[in-house]
Formats: structure tokens, sequence, C-alpha cells
């Protein structure tokens, strides 16, 4: 709290490391953190429930979403989402959601794996990506948006564009 | 013609990413220069002079933004935009992820102008591997006396806090982003008065986008004159462009800005799939409307030229719909984005998002009639204008555009009764 000059500026990092705990925003991890911030939990609640990657129930610990906005859609993020969640059926640690833009366009269709992005993905790579997750493993490692050059570079073009001809 | 890296300069090097890779390139000589010898006056007026106009949307000087904070004693607050959610928008996060010291020095040297002691970058929470590098980049730039108190011995100080959202696009809205940054829920807040006069916690604050920052440094220490040499008249410097959808190299271009939008989408990014014609593209992110193959690929990609033809450059973000597209199926998939990501604090876009949303997925599944084409337009001009934020027409702009650019399309969806949503 102290980096901010308002403490109340601190509701969403708190939010954030309750979630870590938890892997939920727990009512009980709520009222904590109210607590130490000195405001109510109906007002962290309120601030949980207005953002996406809160979550005000319970869910997986590992968590995939998989972007359905435009550019994604036109390069199959729907049948993407599909074998994801086809995949981890039965796996209740794992959390499938369709998502909003994650600003990863240029590697579509993508999504966000415990917090790092993947693509572009195929949806026969969806059960590969789960049995890695459950395994603990490194997922996808080729498809790591970190490995990823540069537009411009060589070495990145073909591998995107045949697949999509 | 090629690409003109500016801020993309040796992004391919990783050790960029290090102070003493960026160092190596020369980074950080500006900041010192400008803290120990330069007026936040002569700054300021650099800026004004360059014509930088602000890379996350509006397009609105960078320097004149800057002017408006008052002069004064009061605590002044200067917030990095890095909160890019606009669909078709992934520039900031390169410019991040690749060179996360030249935003900081942007930071801090544009704090200098404003007369900001705290600075704030706001990154929106999916970006978790950005955010990870700038808090790494941000705690060498403290160690190493670029952030902090008595700043390169000018006794001119400045915390810079890397914030992280949560998830909600709304929060890229310059008054949402000082609600989010003020613990609240991400609403709008009623302008005037702007945030150059109350913003963050009441005290002016200035609000840039990543890339506007990132371009700071250069344009101190060369000159606004060395600024303008690249670009337009009306639109000066250089562009990162996201080009994504239809097209072979998607991807991150940095280009003069005012270079023909066909070189673009062409020659850079590798043009359409096989087989396949351009038919339509958002010029400037989702929120752009999108223009015709026709009407666009001859235009300069320039703020002015956008405009002009009823578009705009936006965050300049390139989408390519190709002619496998069902643009009715775009603008449902474009509505419900806003539908989604509206806040709800204002009728027109919290009805108007939702309303679009139905009645385009009647005129998917065949269920409208050609009025109901009407109707849909119609909700669109009730939304524009009326809100305390651009999120409701950032949805109305494209839509309407879709809706009558493609009728026809739109009444053989409806005819037909094909296309499944």
């Amino acid at each position: 709290m102290g980096r901010y000059p308002d403490r109340h500026s601190v509701s969403i990092p708190a939010l954030w490391a309750v979630q870590r705990l938890y892997g939920w925003c727990t009512p009980e991890g709520i009222r904590q953190a109210a607590a130490v911030m000195r405001v109510t939990p109906a007002y962290l609640e309120s601030v949980a429930s207005f953002y996406d990657l809160l979550h005000i129930e319970p869910v997986g610990s590992h968590k995939v979403a998989v972007c359905t906005n435009i550019s994604c859609w036109m390069r199959g993020g729907d049948e993407l989402l599909g074998a994801f969640r086809a995949a981890a059926e039965g796996a209740e640690d794992v959390f499938v959601t369709g998502f909003e833009c994650l600003g990863a366009c240029d590697i579509a269709p993508m999504a966000s794996i415990d917090e790092r992005y993947f693509g572009p993905l195929e949806p026969g790579e969806a059960g590969t990506a789960i049995d890695q997750l459950l395994a603990g493993e490194d997922v996808l490692p080729e498809k790591a948006l970190a490995k990823r050059q540069l537009a411009g570079d060589l070495g990145w073009a073909d591998g995107n564009g045949d697949r999509n001809a | 013609m090629p690409e003109t890296r500016v801020l993309l300069a040796h992004a391919e090097d990783p050790a960029l990413r290090t102070l003493a890779g960026y160092r190596g390139y020369g980074g950080y000589a500006t900041l010192e220069k400008a803290y120990r010898e330069m007026e936040a006056s002569e700054i300021l007026e650099e800026l004004e002079d360059s014509g930088l106009r602000g890379r996350g949307g509006a397009g609105f000087s960078m320097g004149k933004k800057a002017s408006f904070l008052p002069r004064g004693e009061m605590a002044k607050y200067l917030c990095c935009n890095a909160d890019e959610s606009e669909p078709g928008a992934f520039k900031d996060r390169e410019l991040m992820q690749r060179n996360p010291h030249q935003l900081i020095e942007g930071i801090a040297i544009a704090a200098i102008a404003a007369g900001a002691g705290h600075a704030f970058i706001f990154i929106r929470g999916e970006y978790d591997a950005q955010a990870d590098s700038l808090d790494a980049a941000v705690a060498e730039a403290y160690e190493a006396g670029y952030l902090g108190k008595d700043i390169c011995g000018s006794r001119r100080d400045l915390e810079l806090v890397v914030h992280r959202g949560a998830g909600a696009y709304i929060c890229g809205e310059e008054t949402a982003l000082l609600d989010a940054l003020e613990g609240k829920r991400g609403n709008p807040r009623l302008k005037p008065p702007f945030p150059a006069v109350q913003g963050l916690y009441g005290g002016p604050t200035l609000i840039n986008n990543v890339e506007t920052l990132s371009n700071v440094p250069r344009i101190v220490a060369h000159g606004a004159e060395w600024f303008r040499g690249y670009g337009t008249e009306q639109s000066p410097g250089t562009k990162v462009v996201s080009i994504s959808g239809g097209v072979w190299r998607p991807g991150n271009y940095e280009v003069e800005l005012g270079i023909p939008t066909r070189e673009l989408i062409y020659d850079l990014a590798g043009g359409p799939l096989e087989g396949r014609e351009i038919k339509a593209f958002y010029p400037g992110g989702s929120s752009a409307p999108v223009l015709t193959a026709a009407e666009g690929l001859d235009l300069p990609y320039s703020f002015e030229a956008m405009a002009e033809a009823g578009s705009m450059l936006g965050s300049g973000s390139i989408i390519v719909a190709d002619d496998s597209v069902s643009i009715p199926l775009m603008a449902l998939r474009t509505a419900r984005f806003y539908h989604h990501e509206s806040c709800g604090k204002c009728t027109p876009c919290r009805e108007g998002t939702n309303w679009t949303v139905k009645m385009l997925e009647r005129v998917v599944r065949g269920e409208a009639t050609p009025m109901d084409l009407d109707i849909i337009s119609s909700v669109q001009d009730n939304i524009m204008g009326n809100c305390l934020c651009v999120l409701g027409d950032s949805m109305a702009m494209p839509v309407s555009a879709m809706v009558k650019k493609f009728r026809p399309e739109f009444e053989a969806v409806m005819a037909a009764e094909a296309v499944a949503a």
C-alpha cells in the first residue's frame, strides 16, 4: 500500500493476492484483504465482480482462456475453444473459458494458458496442451509467444500461412 | 517500401530488454541530459513542435495534452495507458516486451514536462509476461538511479509503479483507467473536468499510450524537426501497425505514417491467403468503421486520410477480412465484444449494445426482416455521442458502416436463413 498515494488503489493488487493464495476471490480472503485495507468486504467484492480475471466463484487452478474475438474467430478460435473444452472434460482442475481479445492477433488463433500466450494453435493441439498442463510439463514450448520473432523477420511466416490456405 | 524501424530498432536483440543492453544502444542518455540540463518548458515545446499525435486511438497532440496541465506546486501524476485491449491491437505488447526501458525513459522525460512526481503504468492483467518484464526493468532503472529520489543528481524525483489491471476493456478509456487505478470499478467519469485538470486522486494528470511515450526519448534527443522528417505534415513520425486476420504474415510492422495502405497489407503482411481476395478491413482496430477493399487499399495510412474516408487510424491496427468472411457474422462478433465490455453506466450503450447483439443474432438466424436493418442503424445513431465515453460509439461506428456498405449481404443472409452463428 505504501507504493500508492491512496491506500484504496491497492484493491486490484490485493484481490490478485487473494486469488493467488486461494485460487479464487473467496469470501474469507476478501474479508482479510478488506481488513488490511480498511474498507468493507462488500466494497472489494463489488470491485472483484467488475473484472473478468478475478473470480468470485471457485475455478480450477489451471486457467485456459481461448480468444474468440474477430481475428482469432477468422482463423478458427471457436473450433479451438471447443477442442479445449472437450480436452479438459473431466479435468476439474482446468478452467477453460472463451475470452475477448487478448492482444495477440498475430498468433491467431491463440490461447492464454496459465497467463502465458500460445499460438497459432490447431484444435488437435488442445489435448496435448491439457495433458502437459496436468503433468506439470512445459506446455507447447514451440508455440510460446515468448519464442516468436518480430513479424518482419524470417522463419515465422510459412508455418502460419500454410495452414490457413 | 520497407519498414522504418525507429521504436522497434534492435527489437530482435533479446539483450535490449536489460538496462545494460538498452544503454549499449545509447539508451538513457536523453534522460540524463533532460534531468540534468533541461527545463520542463523546453521539453514541452519540443513535444508540441514535433506534432506527435497520441497513438492510443484518439490521435490528439501529445504536447498539447501535456500543456493543459496547470503549473504550480500541487501533486501531479502521469499515467501510461498500457491497457491495450482493442481487438486487433497488439503493438504495445511488443513494445513493452521487447523494449521496456524505452518506455520507462519516455515516461521519466514526459514526467518532467508534466511536472509529475508520481507515474503509473496501467497494464492489462492479461499481459502477465509483459508486466513481469516491466517490473524487472523498473527495478533495474531504480537501481541505476533513473527512477526514485534525486534522479541523476538533478534533485528531481519520480516514483513509477507498474499497476496490473484485471480484465476490462473499458479501463483503456482514460477516466475509467483512473477509477480503476484508484481501486474502484472501472467506470468512466463525466468530462469535463478533464484529467489534465482533475484526474488521478483529484490532481492534474497526463495520460498517454505506451507507443506515444516510447516516442518521447528520441524526440527530445534529436528534436522536433528530426521527428517531422518522418510521416506526413499532419501525421508525423513512424507508427507500429498491428496487422492480423486474413493475411500471410500477421504481426507488427513499423512504418512511416502516410505510406499506401496497400503496401502495408500486401508487401509487408503478405496480402490475402491463397485463393482469397480482400473484402474489407478495419483500418484502426475494431472500433474503426470498416472500409471496403475498393475504398481503402489505396489510401495513405495516415490520421487525416482515414478520417477523410469516414473511418479512423485509431490505434493503428488493421484487421483484414477476406472473401471467406461473412460480414453479418463479423458485425455480430464485433457487437458482442462491446456488449460484453460495456460497463453499464450509460443507458444508450448498455441497452444499445444489448439490442444490437440481439438483432444481429436474429439477422444471422434468418429471423429478421429488412426493416430490422434500419432499426439496427437507428440504434447506432442513438448511441453515438450520447454517453460518457466512446465505448458505445466504438460499436456503433463499425456496425453501422457494415450495415450500410454490405446491406445486400445482410439481406442475403436473412433470406437464406443460413450461416450458423
